[in-house]
């Protein structure tokens, strides 16, 4: 499964395992797993980057759509284990100012 | 062949003789079929197999007689499948015993069975012959 | 029983094979050289009312097949002349996309007959003797099949109608977007660029616009995607870059114009990466906002220092516009300087090995390059690509010093306004501190100038008139600042960083303009006046009175070359031009 999700912590806390290609390909599987919390607003949000191998333009804007969901600059959105390929596209975009980059 | 002194039916259907313990000339069921697929033209049918079919019986002469064991097969084939549809099963299936023969009998074995089916064509020409009086 | 289709048999009165036990009729090739064969098939076929053309051997079965075009062939395999195989595969040929079953009239004997016959484009067997029940199943079975192919041909031939009017509506729609994004002036021999999209229409957009006062601007933008929905938010953005440039709005302002209409227009999950970059007209620095595009580079003469200037904001669309710094980074360039922007399609791009091009083939190429880095790196990357198929959108684009132009340029304002008469009227226009602090106040002068007179033609020569006063009497005439600071290396951004701190600490100031206008034989005639609250040069020369053109500015000479009189009134800070037109 490319995307895969677990909810702890009283469904406050949302961890989403991202492995491969992280694009537009696994839009309805990220947005399903985002869509597990009741209350997105008050949900901490945790993407794994640990198993993605490449990311894209299109990635960036489903964690845009997501952090929107979230509540916007109120969001929690914490991105983790980002290769150097990755953690380099968040530095160009500077979107680092958006998410908290592990 | 007296068929119809055996009660046939209306349609001029024969019963078949069993005449000493051998097979039917022509399966009962199978000609049954044929008798009514063809209708009307059921005598014509009969008038073309036993105008080919000696035609035939010659060339599988010949190739056995210049040891052709291609040309057996073929023909015996051949035979096997019009034998078949003219719902002589017995024909049918010593033309398929030939086949065997061709592939790994002596030619003395193949000579015999060729003077066997010339032998069974008889049997079932005649029945045929009487069926579509 | 299935439920009837709605695709009618050709000739045929019932609605489908699957209604009824009997097939509908239709037109059968029989091929045997037993007569006896042909007799019974013949009977059989006819009583379930269809209709029969023979065969004895493979190449009448062609003939025929080729004459009388039948639904469905029964072909003996062992034959004279032509075998059953043989005729087979031609019959099939000859049917084309056209499913006609053929029904190899055989007891198979073994495996290899079996592969023998499907080889050849069998698709049933029917043995001897011939049952009539089978043979009607074997048919209605194959026509179900038959019933298959056309729906599905039926579908591919719409699916093909509707890809072809989406193929034009496309093309159409594509050459609207070109007018208007493709009317920059791109077609400059100190530019050169590389554009390779994917599809029809590129998510990567490359405009380039003249100043008035004949600086180049530069936009590389790089959509989330690409296709129609990157097209559609091209085109607003493309139109506020041209009309924005072309009446003199700083980079700063183009871009928090561009930010806020993307915004607006555009769903949370799409936006644009974008750099501007102003190249001034003397060609000796370079101004760069960049918003998630990789590294600009500026590469010396010698291909030795390899200058940086990466991406230090949000890309357009993300946020409001006031969560984002538009702030421009200066670079000094000299001469034989080469600037490359580009999109990360170019570095992204793999080769046949999953490799991908990236920064150090990138660098290596831009080091080595001698007399043609750009060159070498086109080339470099088309032979690392081959022939793999691109996965996003390449732009590349190299400036060169000398793309900043002369003054007078083309307007490439697609806005027309109506010529007027010459007439009589005047303008006065007073800045005091607090204005003076605020963004420049020169477009909506200019606007008021060119639109009262539709002085178009003069947008550019005029706007560098008032121009250089204002930022003379500003810079020279308030902030009393030495212009000849910026030609040192170093000095130009600090140059900027002085007048900013200078903007903000002075206590009090204004500068007033004033433009007057009149009739005069064939044309008009514009009066410029610039005061401003400064003490003036008493017994100095009027700053960039040298006449030399540095690279800070063009003074008095280039004041001199357009207008028809200069004149500075004592004490310095009270200076005069009179435009004459046309």
């Amino acid at each position: 499964m490319p995307v895969t999700a677990t909810v702890t912590g009283d469904g406050k806390k949302i961890t989403i395992h991202i492995s491969g290609e992280f694009n537009f390909s696994v839009y309805k599987e990220f947005r399903e797993a985002y869509q597990r919390s009741a209350q997105p607003a008050n949900t901490t949000y945790v993407i794994d980057m640990a198993g993605a191998d490449y990311m894209d333009s299109s990635a960036l804007g489903m964690l845009l759509l997501l952090r929107e969901r979230a509540g916007g600059e109120r969001s929690e959105i914490v991105i983790t284990h980002c290769n150097p390929e990755i953690r380099k596209i968040f530095k160009i975009s500077n979107f680092d100012r958006l998410f908290k980059i592990d | 062949m007296s068929g119809r002194e055996h009660g046939a039916h209306r349609t001029g259907v024969p019963k078949t003789v069993v005449q000493d313990g051998a097979m039917p000339a022509l399966d009962e069921e199978l000609f049954a079929e044929l008798f009514s697929l063809m209708g009307e033209n059921f005598g014509g049918f009969v008038s073309v197999f036993i105008k080919d079919t000696p035609v035939r019986l010659a060339a599988l002469r010949a190739a056995a007689a210049n040891h052709d064991r291609e040309q057996l097969n073929q023909l015996a084939h051949m035979l096997k499948g019009s034998a078949a549809n003219a719902s002589a099963m017995t024909l049918s299936s010593r033309c398929a015993r030939l086949e065997t023969l061709v592939r790994d009998g002596s030619p003395e074995q193949i000579d015999e069975q060729i003077a066997c089916i010339e032998a069974e064509y008889q049997r079932v020409a005649a029945a045929l012959v009487e069926a579509a009086r | 029983m299935a439920e009837p289709l709605p695709v009618p048999l050709p000739g045929a009165e019932t609605q489908s094979a699957l209604e009824s036990a009997a097939p509908a009729p239709l037109r059968f090739l029989i091929v045997d050289d037993e007569r006896t064969n042909l007799l019974v098939l013949r009977a059989i076929l006819e009583h379930a009312g269809h209709q029969v053309i023979e065969a004895d051997n493979g190449a009448n079965a062609v003939l025929a097949f080729e004459r009388e075009r039948p639904d469905m062939v029964l072909m003996d395999v062992m034959m004279p002349v032509m075998d059953g195989y043989d005729a087979t595969r031609r019959i099939k040929t000859l049917a084309g996309s056209h499913f006609v079953p053929v029904i190899f009239l055989t007891a198979l004997t073994d495996e290899a007959a079996l592969a023998r016959c499907i080889e050849a484009g069998g698709d049933d067997f029917l043995t001897k003797p011939y049952n009539r029940v089978i043979l009607q199943s074997k048919i209605s079975a194959l026509l179900r099949l038959r019933e298959l192919y056309w729906v599905r041909e039926k579908q591919r031939d719409e699916i093909q109608l509707h890809h072809q009017r989406l193929q034009q509506e496309q093309t159409l729609a594509e050459r609207i977007f070109s007018k208007v994004v493709h009317r920059g002036c791109l077609d400059n021999p100190a530019i050169r660029y590389l554009v390779s999209p994917v599809a029809l229409f590129n998510g990567d957009l490359l405009l380039a616009a003249r100043r008035p006062s004949g600086g180049l601007l530069v936009m590389l933008g790089d959509f989330t995607g690409h296709g129609l929905p990157a097209a559609v938010a091209a085109l607003p953005a493309a139109e506020i870059f041209y009309e924005m440039t072309a009446k003199g709005y700083s980079i700063g302002e183009i871009v928090g114009e561009i930010n806020h209409k993307l915004k607006s227009m555009l769903p949370p999950e799409l936006f644009l990466a974008a750099c501007l970059l102003e190249l001034d007209v003397s060609g000796a620095s370079l101004a760069v906002w960049n918003g998630g595009i990789p590294d600009v580079l500026i590469r010396d003469a010698n291909g030795k220092t390899l200058r940086r200037l990466p991406s230090r904001h949000l890309p357009l669309g993300v946020v409001n516009n006031s969560g984002l710094d538009r702030s421009i980074e200066l670079a000094r360039l000299d001469a034989g300087d080469r600037i490359y922007v580009y999109t990360d399609g170019l570095t992204e791009a793999a080769n046949s090995n999953g490799e991908m091009f990236g920064d150090q083939r990138l660098s290596r190429c831009l080091a080595e390059g001698a007399d043609d880095p750009y060159a070498l790196l086109c080339a470099t990357l088309a032979r690392f690509r081959g022939d793999i198929a691109q996965r996003d959108d390449i732009t590349l684009i190299e400036l060169t010093t000398a793309a900043a132009g002369q003054v007078a340029a083309t307007d490439t304002s697609l806005s027309v306004v109506p010529p007027h008469p010459p007439a009589h009227w005047r303008v006065t226009l007073e800045l005091k501190i607090d204005a003076l602090r605020q963004a420049a106040p020169l477009p909506p002068v200019l606007q008021l100038v060119t639109e009262l007179q539709a002085l178009n033609e003069h947008r550019e020569r005029i706007y560098l008139i008032v121009a250089e006063l204002f930022n003379n009497a500003l810079e020279h005439g308030l902030l009393r600042l030495d212009s000849a600071l910026k030609d040192s290396p170093q000095g130009f951004a600090e140059y900027y960083r002085l007048r900013e701190q200078a903007l903000a600490v002075l206590a009090d100031g204004w500068i007033e303009i004033e433009l007057a206008h009149v009739p005069r034989q064939g044309g008009g005639r514009l009066t410029v006046q610039v005061r401003d609250s400064g003490p003036g040069f008493a017994g100095q020369a009027f700053p960039g009175s040298a006449g030399t053109m540095t690279a800070s500015g063009r003074g008095m000479a280039l004041l001199r070359s357009l207008c028809k009189t200069v004149v500075v009134h004592a004490p310095g800070n009270h200076v005069e031009v009179v435009y004459e037109w046309p």
